[in-house]
């Protein structure tokens, strides 16, 4: 049968970017990094919501169990690593990212990259969920490195002074930690310069982010998935702003020449939730085949705030305890609403991730105030990001379509 | 002699709960629902409300589906269906902790939008306990005073504030007399009957239910004074609201085998009702659950009381923050460390881990809870209980194999 004539027959739905090999350089190095800085005893695991300015600027080195936990799930071993934890009675109900992480402590030799390098101190906050606790003092047990926890309760409206206080408590506990933990002493020029440095990775980020409210998108979710890599782990770094003004150019690069991330845009949509990650390429260019993009999630736009200009570690107090994912259910829906408003999207899908509470329990109320105000239908989609025994592909591709027949 | 009662079944069991909550309702009283063990009772009682502990319900019809999704916590779960369905007291507001865990942190918001009728109070919780945490919890404290002020209308009343801290004190002194005496001998009075007492005195804190747990401890401590028990007693008693055991606490030796109970936000006292169940099915009767480190018993009780000479917000803080074993702070490393201590000076044998499903805090202890009992030679059973499990008699079975093997031991 001959090939369509409208299509080149090899052409793909969706558009690879040429940074795709600078991020993957770069965050190789940042592996290597790693595996040095434990070697000199300078390594910590930090949670993907750590103010990680301050231990940058202490020249600790962080590997991140949480972008660990997706290289498990991209390399679809989640389910063994998983196991190993529940070998040793962690419950299967329990995150996965923190169950691979555990599983990948106890038996490193079966796991990606040998697992991620032995830590000299475990540096979780709270303001992303109240698993990370739990998870870090589970894994203290098992390697001795200390935890230190930077508690941030969530919020309900604006920040009281008092919870603004007690933070910046928490962040000078982390000092004297750290200061002991490393042997090196605070230096306060320094971490200036570092959130300098991190505020730059972060509106390079933002810029790039934002570039896709243009139609055709320049990036698709996995596309933002993939290149969040840096903010998360390097940022403070000049690593992340060389990554970051490359990726913004090429995005910029792709708008100002009409060049969609998906060849053909016809269905704008939102995404909400990490991703499943044992499928994110397979789930995401199946339907950028059917024309459908993903322009903006709820995720990535996570790493798009500035510390303030003013005394340092106030700032960065009130940054991290104002990200949204601490401050409720009716900020999250205000900040997927503006999202489809300023992005232009036409429906939306929220990813029940059985792993994350914090994110996941409330969306049925989210997917109807969601379609209350702005009018756009969504649907809910079930599973896993790790751990892929609990993901039904078939019922997946069943609502999407669902969703896609009530908008187009 | 102390009056006890012999559930005859579980539906008789939760019966004499719905009783009680009608009395409530029928003496008029302003009710404040909440749902975390460490509530502020002193100040709820200090605006004119009754705090009403709610519990989850077994034969609750499932409601959750359209708000919420199976992996909440089997007691948000629990709760959120006892809403649907109209099962729960007519309260004045509920209270909903912040912070303590995701699946309680997200319920209080989902309730806030399917039932925007409710006064839905949160109060948020530090994960850690130093000054600086009990200064923000104090805090948190009088911005929910002032809360109760504004939306209904009762302004916080020293005097009453005043009794409350002596309600609660009394009756946290009973129960934990009691709770020690039973570690000391537990066979001086059935744990089903202890959790009894601290179930009905949490569904309603009054005079009444502190009079019935008064008279108990009353009891025991004559008879232990009979025995020459009654320092030791104590030295264990202030040595635990210290967090430790003095090392001068032994324990005598006797064939029982000893049962230690450890979990959660589990009900104290239907897991004694199944244990009984399961001692009678294996013609153990002598056998006795010796101690717990629950939620809604250990935990609640073995806490400091406020002190009436200094700011009351700041006490009630530091009250909170002193709960021990609370797998919702930081700490596990002490938490083990207390446990070792446990299995070692309460000469402890046997221990059962009443897991409910989707708890985060509390099933992240259970490995390395699993690995110090093997450690320590004590043998362990998992038991899951979730409120509406249906399969009870399998429950119960599994409990009395793991006495069986104790006992054989």
């Amino acid at each position: 049968m001959a090939p369509d004539a409208t299509t080149t027959p090899k052409e793909k739905a969706y558009r690879k970017l040429n940074t795709s090999k600078l991020l993957r350089d770069t965050m190789t190095l940042h592996i290597l990094s790693t595996k040095q800085a434990s070697q000199q005893g300078r390594l910590a695991w930090v949670t993907s919501g750590f103010p990680v300015e301050i231990p940058v600027a202490f020249d600790v080195t962080a590997a991140y169990p949480e972008q660990y936990g997706a290289i498990v799930g991209s390399e679809k071993c989640g389910p063994l690593l998983c196991g190993f934890a529940e070998e040793l009675g962690f419950s299967q109900e329990l995150c996965s990212y923190a169950r691979s992480s555990i599983g990948s402590v106890k038996n490193p030799q079966q796991s990606p990259l040998t697992g991620l390098p032995t830590p000299q101190a475990l540096l979780a906050c709270n303001n992303i969920c109240g698993t990370v606790l739990s998870w870090y003092e589970a894994v203290s047990e098992m390697t001795g490195a200390p935890v230190y926890l930077v508690d941030m309760p969530p919020l309900e409206g604006d920040q009281p002074s008092h919870h603004l206080s007690y933070v910046k408590s928490k962040l000078e506990g982390l000092i004297e930690f750290l200061s002991q933990t490393f042997n090196q002493d605070y230096d306060e020029e320094k971490l200036i310069q570092v959130a300098e440095l991190s505020n730059e990775a972060v509106s390079l980020w933002t810029r790039a982010l934002e570039a896709c409210r243009h139609k055709p998108t320049p990036l698709n979710c996995a596309d933002r998935f993939l290149s969040m890599a840096p903010i998360v782990a390097l940022r403070g770094t000049q690593q992340a702003i060389s990554f970051y003004q490359a990726f913004l150019a090429e995005v910029q690069d792709r708008v100002k020449n009409n060049v969609g991330a998906i060849v053909d845009e016809k269905v704008r949509l939102l995404w909400d939730n990490i991703p499943p990650w044992f499928t994110i390429y397979n789930f995401f260019n199946t339907l950028a085949k059917k024309g459908v993009s993903f322009p903006a999630d709820s995720y990535t736009h996570a790493w798009s705030a500035n510390i303030p200009r003013g005394e340092i570690l106030e700032s960065i107090a009130k940054v991290y305890s104002n990200v949204y994912l601490n401050k409720g259910l009716t900020a999250k829906i205000d900040k997927m609403c503006s999202l489809i408003k300023d992005y232009d999207l036409e429906g939306f899908v929220l990813f029940s991730v059985r792993s994350c509470k914090r994110y996941s329990l409330g969306q049925m109320v989210t997917k109807e105030e969601i379609t209350r105000r702005t009018g756009v239908p969504g649907v809910i989609i079930e599973g896993d990001m790790v751990d892929s025994q609990q993901y039904n592909e078939a019922q997946v591709e069943t609502r999407v379509e669902a969703l896609l027949e009530m908008i187009v | 002699m102390v009056q006890m009662s012999t559930p005859l079944t579980y539906d008789a069991l939760i019966a004499a709960r719905h009783q009680e909550v009608q009395e409530l309702i029928a003496a008029e009283h302003g009710l404040i629902g909440y749902i975390y063990p460490h509530a502020p009772l002193e100040l709820f009682l200090a605006h004119d409300f009754t705090p009403i502990l709610l519990w989850a319900e077994p034969k609750i019809p499932s409601a959750y589906e359209a708000s919420l999704q199976t992996f909440c916590c089997a007691y948000s779960r629990n709760l959120f269906s006892q809403r649907s369905k109209e099962h729960m007291p007519p309260l004045n507001a509920i209270l909903f902790p912040g912070g303590t865990c995701d699946s309680l942190q997200n319920l209080g918001d989902v309730w806030r939008a399917r039932f925007p009728d409710d006064t839905v109070l949160r109060l948020t919780y530090p994960v850690a306990n130093d000054d600086m945490a009990v200064t923000y919890l104090a805090e948190e404290l009088r911005d929910l005073s002032n809360h109760l002020e504004v939306i209904l209308g009762k302004r916080f009343v020293m005097e009453l504030y005043q009794k409350a801290v002596a309600l609660i004190a009394e009756f946290k002194a009973a129960a934990q007399f009691i709770a020690v005496a039973r570690i000391i001998r537990p066979s001086i009075y059935p744990y089903f009957e202890y959790a009894r007492l601290i179930r009905k005195f949490l569904t309603a804190p009054s005079l009444n239910s502190l009079t019935e747990i008064e008279s108990v401890a009353t009891h025991l401590q004559n008879e232990l004074r009979k025995e020459q028990c009654l320092p030791t007693t104590e030295a264990l008693r202030h040595g635990l609201l210290a967090g430790h055991i003095p090392d001068q606490i032994e324990i005598q030796s006797t064939d029982e085998p000893r049962i230690m109970i450890i979990g959660g936000m589990v009900d104290s006292e239907g897991v004694a009702f199944h244990f009984d169940n399961a001692k009678a099915n294996a013609d153990l009767e002598d056998l006795e659950i010796a101690f717990d480190l629950l939620s809604f018993t250990y935990r609640t009780t073995f806490t400091k009381a406020p002190n009436l000479h200094f700011d009351p917000f700041t006490e009630m803080a530091q009250s909170i923050l002193s709960a021990p074993a609370e797998a919702t702070q930081e700490g596990l490393p002490s938490r083990l460390t207390f446990l070792r201590r446990v299995f070692e000076k309460l000469k402890i044998d046997g221990l059962i881990i009443c897991e409910q499903s989707f708890c985060d805090p509390d099933q992240f202890e259970v490995p390395d809870t699993l690995k110090l009992a093997e450690q320590k030679k004590v043998l362990s059973v998992r038991v899951p209980l979730d409120p509406e499990f249906s399969d009870r008699a399998r429950l119960e079975g599994r409990i009395q194999s793991f006495l069986e093997t104790l006992t054989a031991r």
